[in-house]
């Protein structure tokens, strides 16, 4: 320890005694629990820490009314650092003030799976840093975009060529009654800054097919999500791993209605995860006995259902597995997630088992 | 009356005279053993426009057989075929049309779906705590077409609330959550009625009320949520209300609550008693000790997909007619590796609320 440095119990760790006898600290991260004997004057040096004093404070706040010696204090500060209860605070921040108020809880969250406030502090900035492209800005991609622009994503590029219309007010979480008629991309843009008066977007009214040049929107996005469901997900899945791989830029697919009503969507690391391809062999595989013969209504789209909450779920999933893929909190390469179906009936979560394809026309055989 | 394939439903015809009927909306398959082709031609055959006699000529099948009869009222019964001819009449159709189709998966006549969905729509539902997963779950059941609520919170928007919280901009940092979450419902569907009770939940707070409510969903977490919701636990026994525990969170772990209808489930007495006894086994003499200045951290999409499960089961609840999931048990979501595991409870005939003596 050093006596200039402040000092912390960790935010994630509960503290009991136990029969006067004992102090017990229960990693609520972890699930274990590690025990120590104890006196008093351990007891209520616990007590003191309050991360706001620096070591030295504490220590000659704490000697007016107990007894203990500058090395036994320091003795029991080390075992506590050691013992991962207590960490050092930071003292420089590499955030805004602004920030890091705003963001608090977060970095405090981020800091729990990282280990250190610096750290955190980075995840956060790197959230900050990134852009975000969204292909196809309904129900469930912009419900990612207001949950990404809420954890501080600062910059979109945002495409649709749609405008609202009146059904979509009850399975949009961001359109209004009076945005019936107006541009997509427009009303997510004007909500997002209404979050953030510091996001930036940039819009684009493309419809997205093989021939829309993508060059834009991919040059201005470290990240994209396709949520784009005409003419059906797996398609512009397709187009969007075709773009994205062999430029290395990660993707999430995510969305898209009939029987994928609160599917979980997937992450797509270029040469590390299964890719939209890779997918579409697996489905194409898996359902080469399945054949749903033609259905007989003409005009079938404005008949499908589907709840808010279950496009909510979709794209609560997704931001999950994207901020921990951008901040770094999980190594995703290696506990990537594979879709899976949340199931409305009986609230199961059913994971599908796609593998990446050796022979994928667009990531097989090559490697990162 | 002209017959309809859902649009939702798949028809495969999966050989050894099986045929599938696939609902996509809740991925739930029925399989019919047919004799030959002829059913999957009449049902093939059923786009809305052709008329009963116009579809027995098409496929050569009499019509006005009891087998015929038996046939139509069975695909009903089991929402193969649309039971939505209520339901397009009215007004609010074209508006809610995706969450009336959805719960038609549920609808076993025309008139069933339509009392489903007047059961939503005249409910008045209680949300308490307008933090986290309360936002997300208000906005969630006004976009479910719930039109009448009572929202309790004391609470201000601050600027730390907007990076989880639903609803708020930096424009509300100051305001009453209530007050700004109403308006904000209210751009999105002007019919919601909306009783604002701005206090924060004590153990008298719920006598107050005297509307006629259908759903309780607790999301206050002050004092702390196993106090609150023993407070609502004990107004909803009394009242009868159907409520659900809202939730929480410690760290990665998402506790998605349960769903309680008063005296034919756990109620929160019960699931209390049986977390004692498990606590009572490690049992030894703990006392906590506070530690200053902590924070809890937390993240917001790890709260809307709580507020996703409370939407799903609360639409349950408030149809009368699908029966929810969440009840006697709840569930971990772990955001590490995304997984939900349920712990099951049983309703104890020796509860002090709800048992045998009672």
């Amino acid at each position: 320890m050093l006596w200039n440095k402040i000092y912390k119990i960790k935010d994630s760790v509960d503290v009991y005694l136990v029969d006067d006898e004992f102090i017990l600290f229960y990693f609520m991260n972890t699930r274990t629990r590690k025990r120590f004997r104890i006196n008093e004057n351990v007891i209520n040096l616990i007590e003191e820490i309050d991360g706001k004093r620096t070591a030295e404070e504490l220590y000659k706040d704490f000697i007016i009314k107990n007894d203990i010696s500058k090395y036994e204090f320091s003795l029991f500060i080390d075992k506590m650092i050691e013992a991962n209860v207590l960490i050092e605070r930071l003292d420089k921040h590499v955030l805004s003030n602004n920030d890091i108020n705003r963001y608090d809880r977060q970095i405090n969250y981020f800091s729990e799976f990282l280990g250190s406030e610096l750290e955190a502090e980075k995840a956060q900035l790197k959230l900050k840093e990134s852009s975000i492209g969204i292909i196809g800005c309904g129900a469930v991609g912009g419900d990612i975009a207001i949950q990404l622009a809420m954890a501080g994503v600062e910059s979109f590029v945002l495409m649709d060529y749609d405008t609202v219309e009146e059904s979509d007010c009850t399975r949009h979480m961001y359109y209004d009654r009076s945005d019936i008629g107006r541009k997509k991309v427009e009303v997510l843009s004007d909500k997002l800054k209404a979050i953030n008066s510091q996001i930036k977007t940039y819009i684009s009214y493309s419809v997205f097919t093989p021939d829309t040049n993508m060059d834009t929107f991919l040059e201005k996005s470290t990240f994209v999500v396709c949520t784009a469901d005409e003419p059906y997900l797996g398609y512009t899945a397709n187009l969007t791993s075709q773009l994205c791989v062999p430029r290395m830029i990660s993707h999430y697919i995510a969305g898209g209605f009939d029987a994928h009503l609160a599917s979980t969507g997937e992450l797509v690391i270029p040469y590390v995860t299964p890719c939209a391809a890779c997918y579409a062999t697996y489905f194409e595989h898996k359902l080469k006995d399945w054949k749903p013969k033609k259905h007989p209504v003409v005009k079938r789209a404005t008949e499908f259902g589907g709840l808010s909450s279950m496009s909510l779920f979709s794209a609560s999933f997704a931001c999950i597995e994207i901020v921990k893929y951008i901040c770094g909190l999980v190594d995703m390469k290696e506990n990537y997630k594979k879709r899976a179906e949340f199931l409305f009936d009986g609230m199961e979560l059913v994971y599908l088992e796609p593998e990446r394809n050796p022979n994928c026309s667009v990531c097989g055989g090559k490697k990162a | 009356m002209n017959y309809k394939l859902r649009s939702s439903v798949s028809v495969v015809d999966l050989g050894n005279n099986v045929l599938e009927l696939f609902k996509t909306n809740t991925r739930k398959a029925i399989h019919l053993r047919t004799q030959d082709q002829t059913i999957e031609r009449l049902i093939l055959n059923m786009d809305g426009q052709t008329t009963i006699e116009e579809l027995g000529e098409r496929v050569g099948v009499d019509v006005t057989t009891k087998e015929f009869a038996n046939l139509i009222s069975y695909l009903k019964s089991k929402a193969i075929i649309a039971n939505d001819n209520l339901v397009v009449k009215r007004s609010d159709y074209a508006k809610y049309r995706r969450v009336i189709h959805f719960i038609e998966d549920y609808s076993s006549s025309d008139e069933s779906l339509l009392e489903m969905w007047e059961n939503i729509r005249n409910a008045t539902v209680v949300i308490i705590g307008l933090g986290a997963v309360g936002t997300w779950t208000a906005v969630n059941m006004v976009r479910s077409g719930v039109k009448n609520f009572i929202f309790i919170d004391n609470d201000i928007v601050d600027i730390t609330n907007l990076h989880r919280q639903f609803g708020y901009t930096e424009h509300d940092i100051g305001k009453k959550k209530t007050s700004v979450l109403a308006t904000r419902l209210k751009q999105i569907e002007p019919q919601v009625k909306i009783k604002e009770i701005n206090a924060f939940l004590d153990d008298t707070t719920l006598d107050s009320l005297d509307e006629k409510v259908d759903l309780i969903i607790n999301c206050a977490d002050k004092p702390t949520v196993d106090q609150t919701s023993e407070w609502v636990g004990r107004y909803c026994m009394k009242t009868r209300i159907p409520h659900i525990v809202g939730g929480g969170y410690n760290l990665h772990i998402s506790l998605v609550g349960q769903t309680i209808i008063p005296y034919e489930t756990a109620c929160y007495n019960c699931f209390d008693m049986q977390l004692k006894e498990i606590n009572d086994i490690e049992g030894t003499n703990l006392k906590r000790l506070n530690t200053k200045n902590r924070k809890i951290g937390s993240f917001g999409p790890m709260c809307s997909i709580v507020a996703s499960f409370i939407g799903m089961e609360a639409i349950k609840v408030l149809s009368k007619h699908i029966t929810p999931d969440n009840i006697n048990r709840r569930g971990n979501f772990d955001i590490y590796d995304m997984s939900l595991e349920y712990k099951q409870f049983e309703k104890k005939i020796d509860c002090s609320w709800c048992g045998e003596s009672i």
